[in-house]
């Protein structure tokens, strides 16, 4: 009984062409035990290749254990891009800065990142549908998670893409990186909010204690701008975790997967 | 090191034994940056010099660090201090000689104050923040040092030490990736060892 609880959870990998990216996705699934019924929320998370497996393993104990409500957890991943050598995790640092983040800035006279839209519509068009199918329609309440980059397009999700008819309930930013492109998602929500007088979004933010203040200040500059807005449903919930940078994507995230569904 | 001396007194008044038979005193440096300090210590041999002897000790270092940046329209500064406060336990070899050379061997382990500060600032938006963060952390690891006697009271020493709590100097503090992990860093120290009692 007790190697069963410490064995790894049964996952399975849906493997996606898509198209809007040019890039073959790793679909790595967590689904509860007696499947997904329409009720169950189904959570994705950003780079799936560092996050997947420890949040699945997060998932699937606590989900035993009755402390966590059952959960479909989804790993968003590059199946040409195994983490398993040096030279794929660095290409993985290449490939994730170019597709999670927006707008494209110019280092070194050259032009970097920007891929957002494109990520975008291939999650919301060719990824969450290969889930939906995968799960034959089932699903309740759709979360978006991501952390420092991934953070910053879970946020790009919620105030540039999609801020009225984004398929997620719930966004969760963990660390995200707003200073990306000198801050400009800070400008993009003073855009959003010109002539605006209500947002329906449910977001989540949280940073380590011992990031250094390009990473806590933008993420308490976020909070002050959209709470200052007055929108009656928003609701922005921030916590400071005591951690660095790397290890506050799976407390930010355990924390939001507990609260959300205790 | 006031207070380490204070807290090796308050222990020593409870265990005679322990009566601290040396202090060392020295700069502190994070190899590859991060934070650089002070730092002291008193020890005890247990056993007589001219060979191997366990050894017990209480260490205080403050360590500090700062940096700032400017990238476009937005600049970051930001500072960072630790007071830290380990136990150590070590095997020494100290000569019997009257500049005796020493080797000592042990682990370290405690504890320490991590205070953070810093602010962001958009220039374009007209937008900054600043805030303060403290944290009590672990710290554990071993320690080599080596010394040569420069008189029959004095040794100077060099020590590495291996600690978990070092920033990584490639992210960089206000690159906001700090670590915490396994990776842990080496930590240089260039002491002075002062034997205290009678010769």
């Amino acid at each position: 009984m007790l190697l069963s609880a410490c064995a790894p959870p049964e996952t399975e990998r849906l493997v996606v062409e898509a198209e809007a990216t040019g890039h073959s996705m790793a679909l790595d699934l967590l689904v509860p035990e007696g499947g997904a019924t329409e009720d169950t929320p189904v959570v994705w998370v950003i780079d799936g290749y560092y996050h997947f497996d420890a949040l699945a393993r997060h998932v699937a104990r606590r989900t035993r254990s009755g402390d966590l409500e059952p959960l479909v957890l989804v790993g968003v991943g590059y199946e040409d891009l195994p983490p398993d050598s040096m030279a794929n995790l660095m290409e993985i640092v290449t490939r994730r800065e170019a597709d999670l983040t927006w707008p494209e800035v110019t280092r070194d006279g050259a032009p970097v990142g920007g891929g957002g839209e494109r990520f975008r519509e291939a999650l919301v068009s060719e990824l969450m549908p290969a889930v939906d199918e995968r799960l034959d329609g089932a699903g309740g309440e759709r979360v978006l998670m991501g952390h420092s980059l991934g953070g910053l397009f879970a946020l790009s999700e919620a105030l540039v893409f999609g801020p009225d008819d984004s398929p997620f309930d719930v966004i969760v930013a963990a660390s995200p990186s707003i200073w990306w492109a000198e801050g400009d998602l800070l400008v993009s929500e003073r855009l959003l909010a010109q002539g605006r007088d209500d947002l329906n979004l449910s977001l989540m933010m949280g940073v380590g204690s011992l990031e250094g203040p390009t990473m806590i200040e933008p993420v308490a500059i976020l909070e002050e701008q959209l709470t200052a807005r007055g929108y009656p449903s928003l609701e922005v919930d921030t916590t400071l975790v005591p951690s660095a940078h790397m290890q506050a994507a799976e407390l930010v995230f355990e924390a939001s997967l507990q609260e959300l569904y205790p | 090191m006031i207070p380490a001396a204070l807290i090796w007194c308050g222990l020593a008044s409870a265990t005679p034994a322990l009566s601290p038979d040396a202090v060392d005193m020295g700069f502190h440096l994070a190899a590859g940056g991060a934070t650089n300090g002070l730092w002291a210590r008193v020890s005890t041999d247990l056993g007589e010099p001219g060979g191997w002897t366990p050894t017990a000790g209480l260490s205080m270092g403050l360590f500090g660090a700062g940096q700032g940046y400017i990238d476009g329209e937005t600049e970051g500064t930001g500072g960072l201090f630790e007071a830290h406060l380990h136990a150590h336990l070590a095997l020494a070899w100290r000569g019997a000689a009257r500049r005796p050379r020493s080797v000592e061997l042990g682990l370290y382990g405690g504890g320490y104050l991590y205070r953070s500060s810093g602010s962001w600032t958009q220039h374009a938006l007209d937008l900054t923040h600043e805030s303060t963060n403290q944290v009590l952390l672990p710290d554990w690891g071993p320690r080599i040092a080596v010394g040569q006697g420069l008189s029959d009271r004095l040794t100077l020493q060099l020590s590495v030490a291996d600690s978990m709590r070092r920033l990584s100097a490639s992210e960089g503090l206000l690159g906001g990736v700090l670590t915490m992990d396994a990776d842990a860093k080496l930590v240089l120290g260039l002491e002075l060892r002062m034997a205290l009692g009678g010769a």
